[in-house]
């Protein structure tokens, strides 16, 4: 509605950027998993289903084991040929399970995210004007998009995997134990180091991920500042110089990036030669047991395959570490959205609007968009039934302001506010606007057809209902000249349209909903004559029997009007008629001169 | 399109005679200083925003522009004085003091040829004179084109032009204009009337 936000919204990065979370939050936690809870069937599914997809892996070695020391020492090819099936068999069910395991927490995850989206949605939609005025678009669109994103990484794959991860780890310790415990002590000799190994590259890696967000952020807001500054970069010839500066915040960047790379490249082949250590050693000590006689080759075979295996799982959990901050970075972003409280808030007893004639009363309204800086002030004024009250005044005399504040968009300050002796703030805002019909100036039309555009898109409105508005308002004409009449294709926001059209299609808009009070900012757009006199008869239609309050810009408005309330910075200076008014020559007889009186001539 | 962000879509545009097309585009934007209508300013210190387009830090030109443009004022309210940060991390300027940055960042180039593209519109009347006052005195013999929907703005300039619909309507001084009793004329009467009304309340 206001433009006060314009030109902040490049500047910096905002705060809500540079949240860099912990990987680990159990108050966030506990809140993202009551996202989870719908879905609870799914999360009991994926850890069975881990379960047993992680004792599958262990299996094989065991298997194998069998296999040597039971048929390929014995001769026994019958034996081989029945082990070989079963471990195949064990391939082809892993295989299966992964497969639903995979499907399952994908659908749960986007399920969840689903449910998100929505939520967040519906509580944007919830702020107050207020809030977009000071927030840039951007910044909401990533965290309704981006973020989310980020979450669904979290539940489709990071906590499963994790899940997974740890099972297979105890899955292998216990066929390890089960098989030789003393063989598995030798084995997990190398473990201390691994812990202390990972230890140190989580917290490098720690440090270095903030580096590489950090870098992120300002790298974005340095794109989004010189994008939308570009023409004072090019009327300064500061081409060359912006590069370097970009140049070196990319450097810092790139730098960051390749120190976060670092430590996985060290910390990999660490767990590489830990793990070649864990087998050297299992060679070793196992290989001696086997010369003695007292351990099979088999169960040696089985060993070096389980300390293979072993390390891939804790090598993973390390890297799940930055989903897990990623995802909680986003949560704590998105759940700071979700409970920002700049709400015009419902009544919690709401009245209800029975039988509802139309009357508005103004009790000594205050009303400013930043603190003290009053906008309105001590506005007091009534419309009766089917009164149609012309609002006047320069700009900047907070005409704008009145509409804002009979929808709600804004909470006043100070006085009150009354639709047929009620306070705004006692009934529901739906019940307010929905026998409030407003037409501004700024025509905003959606994608979608001429039809739905006129409802819409209220599935209650009848066609017939929508050519009756336009027939009234006067726009089935040139509707039904279209291609495809009611149902041709508003384009790029009506661009295809003339502004006199695009009127007339909003005064439909307005009217198909018959509206008990109506609310029209006119255009001051200049339109040729044929077309203003279509608009003139359409804005009479639209008046007649309806409370109306208009802001006008038609000298013929304002003559049919029953009261004239002359606004002058924020204050009302003169009401009238405009015989009245103008007699007494006022401000509004040196408005009339400065506005309407060129009208007058045509 | 002086500055060429946009060329000319048929004729010519010539600097001293020069067709703007043959001068290079750095040695052009190095000797205009261009107050957009639309104020942007970076979100870094005001001594950084006021000596954009000037290579070397140089305190006596930052304080000469900023006294012309009225802004030194302003700052001398500010507690880091010229290394406040504006922006989202900084102060936030009113519309008038992002209006009179703009216009120091023009004047600290040095400029051949100043454009105003309607630079006041957020600045009140008397500080706008007294700016324009000192402006007259920093661009003497050098060219100034002023955008204005402002008479008060443009009545002293040497020459007027009226644009109406992207067709030139009207030219010449402000006294010569006002006897022609066309747009410019109707334009001065309903500022006065407009003036006259802000007076009241």
């Amino acid at each position: 509605m206001r433009g006060s936000g314009k030109g902040n919204s490049a500047k910096g990065t905002s705060q809500d950027d540079e949240i860099l979370g912990k990987a680990y939050d159990s108050k966030l936690m506990k809140r993202l998993l009551s996202y989870v809870k719908p879905y609870k069937k799914y999360v009991v599914a994926a850890i069975f289903m881990n379960i047993v997809v992680a004792a599958l892996g262990p299996l094989r070695p065991y298997l194998t084991k069998i296999a040597i020391d039971d048929y390929i020492v014995n001769d026994n090819y019958q034996g081989l040929l029945t082990i070989s099936a079963i471990l195949f068999g064990t391939l082809i069910f892993q295989a299966i399970i992964q497969y639903f395991l995979t499907y399952y927490t994908q659908l749960m995850g986007q399920n969840i995210i689903y449910d998100l989206r929505v939520k967040l949605f519906a509580h944007v939609q919830k702020l107050s004007l207020k809030y977009f005025d000071k927030t840039p678009i951007g910044r909401i669109v990533t965290r309704v998009t981006n973020d989310v994103e980020s979450l669904n990484e979290l539940f489709s794959s990071g906590i499963v995997m994790i899940f997974s991860d740890v099972f297979i780890i105890i899955w292998i310790l216990i066929f390890m134990f089960a098989m030789e415990w003393e063989l598995t002590l030798v084995s997990l000799s190398v473990l201390p180091f691994l812990i202390y190994a990972t230890f140190l590259f989580r917290r490098k890696v720690r440090e270095s991920y903030r580096d590489v967000r950090f870098q992120l952020a300002r790298l974005n807001s340095y794109m989004q500042e010189h994008i939308t500054g570009m023409s004072i970069i090019q009327l300064f010839s500061k081409e060359k110089k912006e590069r370097k500066n970009f140049a070196e915040i990319n450097e810092a960047h790139k730098v960051a990036n390749i120190n976060s790379i670092f430590y996985y490249a060290v910390f990999f082949p660490i767990v590489e030669i830990l793990s070649s250590g864990a087998v050297a050693l299992i060679i070793w000590y196992g290989g001696g047991n086997v010369i003695q006689g007292t351990m099979t080759i088999g169960v040696l075979f089985a060993f070096i395959q389980y300390t293979e295996m072993f390390f891939r799982p804790i090598r993973d959990l390390s890297e799940k570490y930055n989903i897990m901050q990623t995802a909680m970075a986003s949560s704590e972003r998105i759940f700071k959205l979700l409970d920002n409280k700049t709400i015009i808030e419902n009544p919690e007893l709401p009245k209800e609007l029975k039988n509802f004639r139309g009357n508005v009363d103004f009790k000594n309204v205050w009303f400013a968009y930043n603190n003290d800086e009053y906008v309105l002030k001590d506005i007091s004024f009534s419309v009766r039934e089917g009164e149609t009250v012309a609002i006047v005044g320069a700009t900047g005399a907070g005409k704008s302001s009145i509409i804002n504040l009979l929808n709600r968009f804004y909470d006043i300050n100070k006085g009150s506010i009354l639709v047929d002796g009620i306070d705004l703030r006692e009934i529901t805002k739906e019940d307010l606007r929905n026998r409030i019909s407003i037409v501004l100036q700024d025509i905003f039309l959606f994608s979608g057809t001429i039809a739905s555009n006129i409802s819409l898109g209220d599935s209650t409105i009848t066609k017939e209902q929508i050519i009756a508005a336009a027939k009234t308002v006067g726009a089935d004409s040139f509707i039904s000249k279209l291609p495809n009449g009611y149902d041709a294709e508003v384009k790029e926001k009506g661009a295809t349209l003339s502004v006199g059209q695009k009127q007339l299609i909003s005064f439909a808009r307005a009217l198909v909903f018959n509206p008990q009070i109506l609310i029209l900012d006119e255009a001051t757009s200049s339109v040729d004559t044929e077309t203003e006199i279509l608009i003139q008869q359409a804005i009479e239609k639209l008046l007649q029997n309806r409370t109306s309050i208009v802001i006008a810009h038609r000298l013929s408005t304002i003559q049919n009007s029953d009261k004239i309330i002359v606004l002058h910075k924020g204050e009302i200076k003169e009401v009238g008629t405009h015989q009245q008014l103008l007699s007494k020559k006022g401000i509004y007889y040196k408005l009339y001169q400065l506005q309407y009186k060129d009208q007058e001539l045509k | 399109m002086v500055s060429r962000l946009f060329d000319v879509t048929s004729g010519r545009l010539l600097i001293d005679g020069q067709d703007i097309k043959s001068i290079p585009l750095n040695v052009l934007r190095k000797n205009i200083g261009m107050v957009p209508q639309e104020t942007f300013l970076f979100s870094d210190t005001l001594e950084n925003n006021i000596i954009y387009g000037v290579e070397n830090k140089d305190s006596e030109l930052l304080n000469k522009v900023a006294s012309i443009s009225q802004l030194d004022k302003d700052v001398d309210q500010f507690a880091k004085k010229y290394d406040t940060v504006l922006g989202e991390r900084g102060i936030t300027l009113s519309g008038g003091q992002k209006q009179r940055t703009s216009i120091a960042r023009a004047l600290a180039i040095n400029p051949k040829i100043l454009v105003l593209d309607d630079s006041f519109s957020a600045v009140d009347t008397k500080t706008e004179e007294e700016i324009l006052i000192k402006l007259k005195e920093f661009m003497k013999d050098r060219t100034s084109i002023i955008i204005s929907h402002r008479i008060s703005t443009v009545k002293d300039a040497d020459n007027i032009i009226v644009l109406d619909q992207g067709v030139i309507a009207e030219q010449g001084k402000h006294e010569d204009l006002l006897k022609i009793g066309g747009i410019y004329y109707d334009i001065h009467y309903k500022q006065l009337l407009e003036e006259e009304l802000q007076r009241e309340g």
